[in-house]
């Protein structure tokens, strides 16, 4: 591991070119990983005199025209509908996203920026208070301000092995308002020739409007094109191949687990499935692009992020089976239940149903948190428990349909009669059948009492 | 009468099984340590029972519902179980010291018999309180001094704060 100079860069790339030009790819060719590491704003904004970003912008889109790359022109990439070329960068992002940020360390710090889709973590990375990564994620991946922006900052040497090991570079899709360059976003301060190991699939695409948009990019000048000449520059990297650190980064982030405090991937994800729905939206309105791909676009983050809330719940649950639980006791379970609601409120809720209905882990946990969602003081969840309480009802555990009537009786929500009435009607089990009408009394009292008098 | 707290699923049947037998689920619910297990004396009146439940209500977390089962002192008899006073620990002290004693020398011989003897009783047996009763038993005990209200848990307060306002207790 090792800091590189900017000359050793220049030298570098000189290199790459000559030997790029040799292989008759044309003397401006580059491949991404070159670029990944002339450029990046950590160069630039060390050493001013080097216009990294617009400089390597210009030899990406020489070397995509050269190379025979997919350039964009509205609507089509090389015959291809714009949306599925969205949907691959989208898919690459995902992965960028999703595999490669990958972290150990405790949360210093963790803010929401006042750009209300900017979030910005801080994680420590190692004993030494200093050593942290910096990890910003600017634009939270809202396409509706047209940017988004990963930029990552390894401050010190490893322990961040993994990061400056696998391919580290900068992702930046400004398809707008261009608030930071391509490959300007991410920096890296340490490097190691490991990088160049991996190749780096690039895609580089804008429309006919390039000449214009390179100049805006080269003085950093925000410009706005009309949607009719959407453009798109882009610069992917290939995934992180560091799959064996998954479960061992999981336990540690999720084993002494509080969700409200702890900035993952996770919540990355969960972020980008918060905003999900905006982006559709907009996209189908800015653009006329069919709803469809689009939210078929959306469902491989959706699952990403339901998949790793579904894993948050699991371990949650799977702590409730080594707690001496009592509803009427808070304890940790109800601690890390009422920070997942919190942190990611109906999604939590219909995780927790999902782990529940799946029938895994232990009946006494999962009757626990069904008393709990009942319990809970949310009224932003408040229907989403109602629902799920009023499913459980016709578990095939009696537990867990005590349970449910319990949580319904606790949620004191008229709402829950029918499902109840219904319940009653079926339940086999005399002595639970006989609990379940005490609780259906006593929400027709409560209905009652709430109905105004009848003059 | 003798009263224990328990968790009525754990004594829930399952499809097939004789009635009288019980599900090995309820020995949670009678569970010694060192050899003894809490249990209430209900006065013949019941007229302690609101009481009773109250001080149970008195030391948790939250105002939540309360499964108990009751049973006479012939149980006891039947299972070669003996009794003695012993001070509980609710936030009643006087129905700490009135009416709380344990089951002592229990052995898993006797904890099967009286689990098996329960179980016997069938459901009448076990008695489920909502939350609201317990709600408003707490209130009245609270009310009558038998209960401190700066003892329970913040929650439970702010809970019976609203139970009882609600219902112009």
């Amino acid at each position: 591991m090792k800091s590189i100079s900017v000359q050793k860069v220049m030298e570098t790339y000189r290199a790459a070119v000559a030997a790029q030009a040799t292989d008759g790819q044309g003397a401006e060719c580059l491949t991404i990983p070159e670029l990944a590491m002339y450029s990046g704003g950590g160069l630039t904004d060390r050493s001013p005199h080097v216009d990294a970003c617009g400089f390597c912008q210009r030899n990406l889109v020489s070397w995509a025209r050269a190379s025979g790359r997919p350039t964009l022109t509205t609507g089509r990439v090389h015959g291809a509908p714009v949306d599925q070329f969205l949907t691959t960068l989208w898919e690459r992002f995902v992965e960028l996203a999703g595999r490669r940020i990958r972290f150990e360390g405790e949360v210093l710090a963790r803010k929401k920026a006042d750009r209300s889709d900017s979030l910005r973590a801080v994680l420590r990375h190692g004993d030494e208070p200093s050593d942290y990564v910096q990890l910003v994620l600017e634009g939270g991946l809202r396409l509706t301000r047209n940017h988004f922006a990963l930029k990552m900052r390894v401050d010190r040497e490893p322990p961040l092995a993994p990061l400056a090991e696998g391919e580290l570079a900068g992702f930046s899709l400004s398809l707008k308002g261009i608030e930071r360059l391509v490959l300007g976003s991410v920096w890296l301060d340490t490097w190691s020739p490991p990088l160049l190991e991996w190749p780096l699939p690039p895609a580089l695409v804008c429309s006919d409007g390039r000449e214009r948009w390179l100049t805006a990019m080269g003085t950093n000048d925000e410009m706005v094109i009309p949607a009719h000449e959407l453009e798109v520059g882009c610069v992917t990297v290939h995934r992180f191949r560091y799959p064996d650190l998954l479960d061992t980064i999981q336990q540690s982030v999720l084993g002494g687990l509080i969700p409200a405090e702890s900035v993952t991937e996770l919540d990355l994800l969960l972020s980008r499935v918060d905003s999900a729905d905006e982006e559709l939206h907009h996209w189908t309105a800015q653009w006329g692009v069919d709803e469809q791909v689009l939210s078929a676009m959306l469902t491989p983050i959706r699952q990403q992020g339901r998949a790793a809330l579904l894993g948050t719940v699991k371990v949650v649950f799977r702590s409730g089976e080594e707690e001496e639980l009592e509803t009427a006791v808070e304890g940790g379970v109800s601690r890390s239940l009422e920070a997942l609601l919190g942190t990611h409120g109906g999604q939590a809720v219909d995780a927790i149903s999902e782990h529940i209905q799946w029938g895994s882990g232990d009946s006494l946990v999962a009757a626990y948190v069904l008393k709990w969602l009942g319990r809970v003081n949310d009224p932003i969840t408040h229907d989403r428990r109602l629902a799920v309480l009023a499913d459980c009802l016709r578990s095939r555990s009696p537990r867990l349909r005590d349970a449910a009537a319990l949580g319904l009786d606790s949620l004191d929500d008229p709402r829950a009669i029918s499902y109840l009435r219904e319940a009653v009607r079926h339940e086999h089990v005399a002595e639970l059948r006989e609990d379940m009408g005490s609780v259906l009394k006593s929400l027709e009292r409560t209905r009652r009492a709430d109905d105004p008098p009848q003059n | 009468m003798i009263l224990r707290k328990i968790d009525k699923p754990n004594w829930y049947l399952p499809d097939g099984w004789e009635c009288g037998d019980a599900p090995g689920d309820v020995l949670r619910d009678l569970c010694p340590k060192g050899g003894r297990l809490s249990v209430w004396i209900v006065e013949d009146d019941a007229s302690n029972l609101g009481r009773l439940l109250a001080a149970l209500g008195s030391t948790r977390g939250n105002i939540d519902h309360i499964d108990y089962v009751l049973f006479s002192f012939d149980v006891l008899r039947q299972t070669d179980i003996v009794d003695e006073k012993a001070d509980g620990g609710s936030h009643d002290s006087g129905a700490n010291a009135r009416w709380h004693h344990d089951l002592i020398d229990l052995s898993v011989t006797r904890v099967a018999a009286l689990a098996a003897a329960l179980a016997a009783l069938g459901d009448k047996s076990r008695v489920r309180c909502s939350y609201r009763e317990v709600a408003e038993h707490l209130a009245a005990a609270v009310d009558e001094g038998c209960i401190q209200l700066e003892k329970l848990n913040p929650a439970v307060r702010a809970k019976l704060a609203s139970i009882t306002g609600e219902r112009g207790l």
